[in-house]
């Protein structure tokens, strides 16, 4: 049974729910909506009309323009205004919350610290002037200078970097963007080397030198993908389960198939390049991930943790 | 709790918060449950209070220490610095964390001490083989 009743400020957040798929996908039937949302399709048709009729965005110039006569035969579309917003639009309380969160994240960084337009714009939101987020000065953040000056000035930089298998090469590269995934920072950028875009974690990153010499052509037309995870050479696809506590590991792979399980843990495919790295990342776990299939990943998981229990007087020390 | 700060330590985030009458230190990571704000205004905390909670969190940190064995010219070995001996001697803020990222790196390092942290990485790697048999 769809849901029915809602207030006034769960209303609002279903209409830019709406507002955000349509524009994404299309053009959709009232009926599709109710499916997708959950709600009855008078719920949807009332969140839709909210778009044009809300008092609240009246007052400014809306940059939706809902097609009403469409609506009345049970199809929503919207037409983005071009028209600028002279004034902010009123925020809810959770959104303008999540607003202010991520800028005081910003103002934690160094780069953004002295930012006048940040401080006025945390100024109107109501934020205080000092960041609520530290974000200390870890060895990551010490590379990160060099590499994001290195990126605006379009310079190139030679990276002495160490794979997962432990193989230390020199690499030149044209740095790109940063990246923050999960709990580690990834350079993006051209590798000389390896003639193609390529993914660095920056933990991994042992060295830099900035040099004097300008991004090559192919850097700059290079188009970085969504995903910071490239296609794998010889890739492999693993089905594994993670308890709530460990599903951080779908970050650290290309995953897909996710479902959350009833007992909190979720269940998953994830493509991996090799299977020693595998056994690296779900032994961090402690059992807290498991490999479910193929055998061959079940094995190099298994002989990864015991290869390691060798050093605490483990099962490898016997005969 | 009355959130004061959130902070991101060795690549974990720390909220530092309001409990009662205490100031403590909460692993992100570690609130699994849902976050519901409610409407009780939080007491005021001054700066003093939040530099002293700040100041025991690094003290506890400095006096939580672990001395490693890693296999030169491995990822390990880089990670920890390239040191000209084999053993290294590190700083840590959780022990359960610290094991996970130890773990990670397999045969290529060995706790020395604390053996409370050798004994974790031990059962961890133990419960791998096991759900893996």
């Amino acid at each position: 049974m769809p849901k029915q009743e809602l207030d006034s400020e769960e209303l609002f957040n279903l209409a830019l729910s709406i507002v955000g798929l349509v524009l994404r996908d299309g053009p959709m039937q009232v009926k599709e909506l109710s499916e997708h949302f959950g709600f009855s399709e008078k719920t949807i048709v009332k969140a839709v009309k909210t778009i044009a009729n809300s008092e609240d965005i009246g007052r400014f110039e809306t940059h939706f323009y809902v097609d009403e006569e469409l609506l009345d035969e049970g199809e929503v579309d919207f037409s983005a205004g071009r028209s600028a917003l002279s004034e902010p639009p009123v925020l809810s309380k959770r959104q303008t919350t999540s607003l202010a969160a991520g800028l005081d994240f910003l103002a934690a960084l160094p780069q953004f610290s002295q930012n006048s337009a940040l401080a006025q714009v945390r100024g109107i939101i109501g934020s205080g002037t000092e960041p609520i987020t530290d974000l200390g000065l870890n060895e990551d953040q010490q590379r990160l200078e060099p590499l994001r000056s290195a990126i605006l000035n379009k310079q190139q930089i030679v990276a002495q970097y160490v794979n997962q298998l432990g193989q230390k090469s020199s690499r030149a590269i044209d740095p790109l963007r940063i990246d923050f995934i999960g709990r580690r920072h990834y350079l993006r950028g051209w590798c000389h080397l390896k003639q193609e875009l390529r993914s660095f974690r920056l933990d991994r990153i042992i060295d830099i030198e900035v040099t004097d010499q300008e991004i090559t052509q192919q850097g700059r037309s290079a188009s970085i993908p969504e995903s910071v995870f490239g296609a794998l050479a010889a890739e492999l696809t693993v089905e594994i389960t993670a308890s709530s506590e460990a599903s951080e590991i779908f970050w650290n792979f290309p995953s897909f198939d996710l479902k959350k399980e009833a007992s909190g843990s979720t269940t998953g495919k994830i493509q991996v390049g090799n299977l020693q790295a595998l056994g690296r990342h779900v032994s961090r776990y402690g059992g807290e991930v498991v490999v479910l299939a193929p055998e061959s990943a079940r094995q190099a998981v298994s002989e990864f943790a015991r290869l390691a229990m060798t050093g605490y007087g483990g099962p490898g020390d016997e005969d | 709790v009355s959130p004061l700060k959130l902070r991101f330590i060795e690549g974990q985030w720390v909220l530092l918060a309001k409990q009662g009458t205490q100031i403590k230190n909460f692993l992100l990571r570690r609130i699994i449950s849902k976050v519901t704000p409610i409407d009780n205004a939080s007491k005021p905390v001054s700066d003093e209070e939040v530099a002293l909670a700040e100041a025991e969190l690094a003290d506890f940190v400095s006096n939580n220490k672990a001395v490693l064995e890693v296999e030169p010219d491995t990822e390990a070995w880089w990670h920890f610095g390239g040191p000209e001996g084999s053993q290294v001697e590190i700083h840590f803020m959780d022990e359960a964390l610290l094991a996970e990222d130890l773990m990670e790196f397999g045969s290529e390092v060995r706790v020395l001490s604390p053996e409370s942290l050798a004994t974790r990485i031990r059962s961890g790697l133990e419960r791998v083989v096991q759900v893996h048999a």
